[in-house]
């Protein structure tokens, strides 16, 4: 790849998703676009981009999506999931359990393995699950990525990574030579494209963000603006979880690190920081634009709601 | 340096484990069949085998049963490698008292995550 095109890339993928790439990351820029180019049938990278320069926004969108980071696993850090087994959920269960709700968000949750393990751990730590109103939402950038997460089919290799016989013959059964996870899982999760460049407002705040090695592929100043509005999302006391050992600027400005934990943080009490809410006219101006992750009515439906359960009790 | 004893009636496979296990810091023995890796476990006390389902002169299934059966001897982390990937072969495996089944194929990051899910390393 020419240096000029290299750039070209970069700028673009920088302006439509907001990745910071440099020249260190160059090789990986140039497999991602020479598997693309083969795979789409161009002649060369610079035929794809002179025909980005046309501004073509479906090409555009399958470019940035082609160098969207999948490297994900089931239990990516067995450790720290572990931890959110054993510690983090049972402490954030005791503090809800008036309310009985919980909302887990898996940001930049790639072929959704990440999010179906947080599902395992909540199906198996909280008791009487159907009395709680969970809601387990994972989003990314690439519609590929969320296709298949929806589908929830894996590959031998692919289930292998993080999990044990054990846990994969408990959560998923075989379709040919793939594993298709089992409804019950399935229906503990939703997913949702979402670009992070966007602004988004969600109606109830989450529990848990899992936000894992995505923050650290955006410039230290989209990072200060995407902490921002993480922590908008974020309920009281909320934990945010990020990739072991990355650096994300602005990130003590509205988190604590949790102490004993490597990429654990919890929401700081700046709730009076007038500057981070958005304003009622604000949101009504962005209206239509914002995505939001309404509970669909069918998932309201299917399950009851606290108040509800308490009442049959 | 923990041991781990490897079997599998196919050289290719026991050679591509051994690379893989001594990347990971163990020191490997490897066994072509059955009563082999009985012997080696009495003589070398591994802390982890991998062995194929299917290995000639004792299944290794037999082997686990009689690993497991032997309550005096400090008991390894057992793991199956293996092509057979019926659920109830696995099943069948990890009622017998494997600690974990390897479907194939596999590839190091596979076996990385196995050995990170079990605590050895």
């Amino acid at each position: 790849m020419r240096k000029t095109d290299f750039i070209f890339i970069t700028k673009l993928l920088e302006q439509k998703a907001g990745w910071n790439f440099d020249e260190s990351q160059y090789f990986i820029v140039d497999k991602k676009i020479s598997n693309f180019i083969r795979e789409k049938g161009f002649a060369s990278v610079e035929d794809l981009v002179a025909e980005l320069k046309l501004g073509q926004p479906a090409l555009i969108s399958q470019v940035v999506e082609s160098l969207a980071m999948s490297d994900t696993s089931f239990f990516r850090d067995y450790d720290v999931f572990a931890r959110f087994e054993k510690s983090v959920l049972p402490e954030l269960r005791e503090n809800n359990r008036s309310s009985k709700k919980l909302r887990f968000w898996s940001l930049g949750c790639a072929s959704g393995q990440e999010t179906y393990s947080i599902a395992m751990i909540v199906r198996n730590t909280i008791l009487g699950l159907g009395e709680w109103d969970v809601d387990i939402i994972g989003t990314d950038i690439s519609s590929a990525a969320i296709a298949k997460a929806q589908k929830g089919l894996y590959s031998t290799l692919e289930v292998q990574m993080g999990m044990n016989a054990r846990d994969i013959l408990n959560n998923f059964h075989k379709e040919g030579d793939q594993w298709m996870v089992n409804d019950d899982l399935h229906n503990m999760v939703e997913f949702r494209r979402y670009n992070m460049i966007e602004k988004i407002s969600v109606l109830e705040k989450f529990d848990v963000i899992f936000c894992r090695n995505v923050l650290r592929f955006f410039t230290p100043e989209q990072q200060r603006v995407l902490v921002a509005r993480i922590y908008e999302q974020h309920a009281p006391g909320g934990v945010l979880y990020l990739g072991r050992g990355e650096k994300v600027e602005g990130l003590e400005d509205y988190y604590d690190k949790i102490s004993g934990y490597q990429c654990v943080y919890q929401v700081k009490n700046i709730a009076q920081k007038p500057s981070l809410r958005m304003s009622p006219e604000e949101i009504k101006e962005l209206g239509g634009e914002i995505p939001s992750f309404v509970r669909p009515q069918a998932l309201l439906d299917k399950r009851p709601l606290a108040s509800q359960s308490l009442k049959k009790n | 340096m923990p041991k781990c004893l490897i079997a599998d009636d196919s050289k290719t496979i026991r050679l591509l484990l051994l690379k893989i296990m001594s990347n990971f810091g163990f020191e490997v023995l490897d066994a072509e069949d059955g009563e082999e890796v009985v012997d080696l476990f009495y003589q070398q006390k591994p802390e982890l085998i991998i062995m194929n389902l299917r290995l000639p002169v004792m299944d290794g299934i037999d082997v686990l049963y009689k690993i497991r059966a032997d309550k005096r001897q400090q008991q390894p982390k057992i793991m199956f490698c293996s092509s057979i990937n019926d659920i109830e072969r696995i099943q069948e495996a990890l009622n017998g008292g494997a600690d974990d089944y390897i479907m194939k194929p596999f590839d190091e990051e596979i076996i990385g995550s196995k050995l990170e899910i079990l605590g050895l390393i």
